[in-house]
Parts: C-alpha cells; sequence; structure tokens
C-alpha cells in the first residue's frame, strides 16, 4: 500500500488479539500493512484464559504463568509493529477471551479487530476459531479476519518426506 | 500486501444497513488505496408460506402454500440493490463494478471472492445470536469459514 493517498481517519485504532498461534501472525502482519497505510496504532492484546485454569488446580500459578507468556507473546508483537515504524501498545488481561477481547476493543476505542482463522482441517480449527467466531459475531467494530498460511497441509507434507527416509 | 495499484476488494450487499455499512467501508479502503471494488448481489429467490397459524399438514399443502418468487423479481431487486451501491459509491468519487451472483449467498460470494482472485473482501452482519445464525446461516460466517481471502464484517 502507498501512504501517500490514504483517508488517514478510517483506521486511528487496530487491536490484533494474540495467542501466539500461526492466525495470529497472519493477522498481525495484516494489521500492520493497515496500520502503515493509514498511520494507525496498533494494539497487541493477550488474553490469559481463566476458564483453563480451575482454582483446585493451582489458579493463581496458572495464571500468572499465562500472563507471563502473554508479556513475551506481546512484546515480541510490539517489536515486530515497532520494528514497521508502526505505533504499538502491548497489553494483557485475564479473563474469558472473546469477553476480554469486546471490553478491551470498547476500552480502546478500536477501529478494527484483526484476528486469525485457522487452517481448514481438524479440530484445532474447530477449538481454536471459536474465539474468533464468537468476536466476529458480537463485536461493534468491524473484524478483519485473515487465514493463515496452511499449515496443516505444510505439516502434513513434511510428515510425509519425513516417512520417506 | 500486493502493491496499491493491485488491490481489488469486493463487497457483498443485500440492501440491508448493515450491507450498507459494509459498503462504505469498502469503498473508504478502495480510496485509500487507490484500487478496485466489486459490488455483488446473489440472487436467491425468497420462499413464501402463505398459509396460516397451523404448521403444514403434508406435502400437497406445503405446495399450496408455499409461493417462490419469481427469478425475474428476485433479479430486478438485486439490480435495483446493486444501482443504489453504485450511486453510493460514485457520491464518493469512485466507479464500481457491479455482479449479480445466483444461489445461496453464503455459498456463492465465497467462491466468487475466492475464485476471482481478490485481496480482501467486505461483507455486513446484523448481529444474529448463536442459534439464529445456526438456522437462518450467516454470510459473513460463511465467508470467515470458507474464503482464503481477509474478510472484514461490519456490524
Amino acid at each position: 500500500m502507498s501512504p501517500g493517498r490514504v483517508c488517514s481517519d478510517m483506521y486511528d485504532t487496530i487491536l490484533v488479539p494474540t495467542d501466539g498461534s500461526a492466525g495470529a501472525d497472519a493477522a498481525l502482519a495484516e494489521a500492520i500493512a493497515l496500520a502503515t497505510a493509514f498511520d494507525a496504532t496498533v494494539h497487541s492484546l493477550y488474553v490469559a484464559d481463566t476458564s483453563a485454569a480451575q482454582p483446585e488446580t493451582g489458579y493463581v500459578d496458572i495464571v500468572e504463568s499465562f500472563e507471563r507468556i502473554g508479556e513475551e507473546t506481546t512484546a515480541d508483537a510490539v517489536d515486530r509493529v515497532e520494528g514497521a515504524g508502526v505505533e504499538a501498545v502491548s497489553a494483557v488481561r485475564t479473563g474469558l477471551p472473546h469477553r476480554t477481547i469486546l471490553d478491551y476493543a470498547e476500552e480502546v476505542d478500536a477501529d478494527l479487530i484483526v484476528m486469525g482463522t485457522h487452517g481448514r482441517t481438524g479440530l484445532e480449527r474447530y477449538l481454536l476459531g471459536s474465539v474468533t467466531e464468537k468476536v466476529v459475531r458480537t463485536a461493534d467494530a468491524p473484524v478483519l479476519t485473515v487465514r493463515a498460511p496452511d499449515d496443516e497441509d505444510e505439516r502434513g507434507d513434511e510428515g510425509a518426506a519425513g516417512a520417506e527416509r | 500486501m500486493a502493491d496499491a495499484t493491485d488491490m481489488r476488494f469486493v463487497v457483498a450487499v443485500d440492501g440491508s444497513d448493515a450491507a450498507e455499512r459494509a459498503l462504505d467501508h469498502a469503498v473508504a479502503m478502495t480510496l485509500a488505496v487507490d484500487g478496485d471494488l466489486t459490488v455483488v448481489y446473489s440472487v436467491d429467490p425468497d420462499v413464501y408460506d402463505t398459509g396460516g397459524p397451523d404448521p403444514q399438514g403434508d406435502r400437497s399443502e406445503a405446495e399450496r402454500r408455499l409461493i417462490v418468487e419469481d427469478v425475474e423479481d428476485a433479479e430486478a431487486r438485486g439490480e435495483d440493490v446493486l444501482a443504489d451501491a453504485a450511486d453510493r459509491a460514485a457520491e464518493t468519487g469512485l466507479t464500481v463494478e457491479t455482479e449479480l451472483l445466483y444461489g445461496d449467498p453464503v455459498e456463492t460470494v465465497a467462491s466468487f471472492a475466492t475464485g476471482e482472485g481478490y485481496d480482501g473482501a467486505f461483507v455486513g452482519h446484523r448481529g444474529l445470536s448463536e442459534r439464529e445464525e445456526r438456522l437462518l446461516g450467516s454470510v459473513a460466517k460463511g465467508l470467515v469459514e470458507r474464503a482464503d481471502l481477509p474478510v472484514t464484517v461490519v456490524r
């Protein structure tokens, strides 16, 4: 995109929820391209999913380790965004993923939420894609979905190549 | 993203307010990158139930009660919606291509956008609940699930 010819008021704040997956990576790349063209700020948000931690199984430890992963993941994202010459903000929140993403989007008045979708096959797509699906269905802000490169296929190819060796 | 002059977008419209907002979004994006925009409408004749409050009985009763909209009427409605969309885009100085598709929009819009090699798609979403969406289907959800290109869903 050429940054010269833009309606720069269209996107000012772009939110990219991340979980460190290939889908989130693809979403971040798209967000950087848009932010470059529209002179926007990219927010990288990691949600430490409290539904994955039960009180009886060391709740505090698990949430803390999620938060640590979140700090690292969003720091990597900020490096990538700033490396492209775009302003970046990182945030780590605790809660239910889709609800927390919507709350954060409202809090920072996001003009666009960019999220990854996964490959077309397998259980992984069903489970991990469900947060994106919920956000698409319920967000007030426009949601841009980006499909991750077909990593299942690549993995399948590698597996086949490995079997031949 | 590819070079600015190469960017081609597609937006699906159906005459709804959400689709109009999706169109506005698509127009702004297209102008921003000096790209091209195609507006599509999928002709999918409505089926009306003319019967009373009782559930349909046997098949012959269903045939008496259900009226399938004439395809030409559905086409004319599509042409109107596309013309309105083109006019709306023209107000911003953007000339758009328009295209009538035929069939369930969940299928046709996704395959058109993917098959024609667009760089991004825009679609409106009426904010259905999970249950409504499962019953009615949703073009937005269908696009997000099926299309390989980036899809922006606008409420």
